[in-house]
């Protein structure tokens, strides 16, 4: 589900592009700044919706730019906990299902939160859901999968260190900085096809 | 940066649609082969929003025209379905997941609607699920896909996995030709 939320931030326009409308490279600069970043315990940000405020720009010492405070209202994709969703599935391992949907990749199903009866079939690699004995209902790959948000994960990435930040050390933690944790347990949840 | 309010309002995955649609109109973004073919001789694309944007409007494109949003043709479509699903006794949240995924069977409102049975009987889920129906039919090659046979539907995947833009719309077209 996407929201909108209201920010605001001190942007800074580079002289070289003090000839254009300001509204104009606010929204460029904010985009850049924005675009398809993780804001912690926000969410993913997707675009910029409108701007609301323009103040008045501010110079700094020995610096040619301007710096304008703006206030404006961005597009943000977060999902709250309970809602439905339908993604395709990447991979299938012994602890669970990865899910992807297209611009977001971190939701993991971990195998608690499937459904009772499922089972991983290490040789196909799929997971398998046996509603009763008889049937077996395959979660392949690239399949189409509804499920449950569950609960949302914010690790902040920031650089440990001054050496880090400056891209000599490799950073120690690899986990994204926002991820998803998602269930199939009740009906109407796991493959799209088995419910039409 | 400073948030001033973390969740002003809902957007619906049809707004988004838009919003990005205009934004992908205005910077001159081709992202599909269709598209080249459709827009040539285009001038350049502007490159000013960065890549960010480019790459999370052709993703959320993808992502909202692969789900019920892009059914939805024109707002007055919308508004019918809202004044009808205001005639009901749903939370906002509710309504605004209905409208967004677009329930086609009882399963799938079950999961959206909490408490679906006790609050609702059969036949109020089975009107709402009409109503959706038939405001916002599913597209034509679906329901052909279904129809087919399963070795011509393998030729269609096939044939877009190619890419092959006019190849695929051709065997699409003959299929809708069959069906009708």
């Amino acid at each position: 589900m996407f929201i909108l939320s209201q920010l605001l931030d001190l942007i800074r326009i580079p002289p070289h592009l003090f000839h254009l409308p300001v509204h104009h490279v606010l929204r460029d600069e904010l985009h850049q700044k924005y675009a398809n970043k993780v804001i912690t315990n926000l969410g993913l940000a997707v675009a910029v919706w409108d701007i609301l405020d323009i103040k008045d720009g501010l110079l700094k010492p020995g610096d040619g730019g301007s710096y304008v405070e703006v206030t404006f209202r961005l597009v943000v994709w977060k999902p709250f906990v309970g809602e439905i969703l339908t993604g395709w599935v990447t991979d299938c391992s012994a602890e669970g299902i990865k899910v992807h949907m297209k611009f977001f990749n971190e939701i993991f199903i971990p195998k608690a939160y499937l459904f009772e009866a499922c089972i991983f079939k290490p040789v196909e690699k799929a997971w398998v859901w046996k509603p009763d004995e008889d049937t077996e209902l395959f979660i392949d790959l690239n399949e189409k999968i509804r499920f449950r948000v569950e609960e949302e994960v914010f690790v902040s990435v920031k650089p440990k260190s001054s050496t880090e930040a400056l891209g000599l050390d490799e950073s120690v933690s690899k986990a994204p900085p926002y991820a998803l944790v998602a269930s199939c347990q009740t009906d109407g949840m796991g493959c799209v096809s088995w419910w039409d | 940066m400073k948030i001033l309010n973390e969740r002003e309002a809902f957007l619906l995955d049809f707004e988004v649609l838009q919003h990005l649609k205009d934004y992908k109109e205005k910077y001159n973004w081709l992202f599909s082969a269709e598209d080249d073919a459709k827009f040539k001789g285009r001038k350049k694309r502007f490159t000013g929003a960065g890549l960010g944007l480019e790459v999370m409007t052709r993703d959320v494109l993808l992502y909202t025209e692969l789900r019920s949003a892009a059914n939805i043709t024109s707002k007055l479509v919308l508004l019918e379905l809202m004044t009808y699903l205001n005639t009901l006794d749903l939370m906002k949240i509710e309504k605004l997941q209905i409208v967004n995924s677009l329930p086609r069977s009882m399963v799938h409102l079950y999961g959206l609607v909490e408490e679906c049975d006790q609050r609702f009987d059969e036949a109020t889920c089975e009107a709402l699920l009409e109503k959706v129906n038939e405001l916002v039919p599913l597209p034509e090659e679906e329901e052909a896909e279904e129809e087919e046979a399963e070795a011509e539907e393998e030729a269609v995947e096939e044939a877009v996995a190619g890419a092959d833009a006019a190849e695929t719309e051709e065997v699409s077209e003959e299929i809708k030709m069959e069906v009708d």
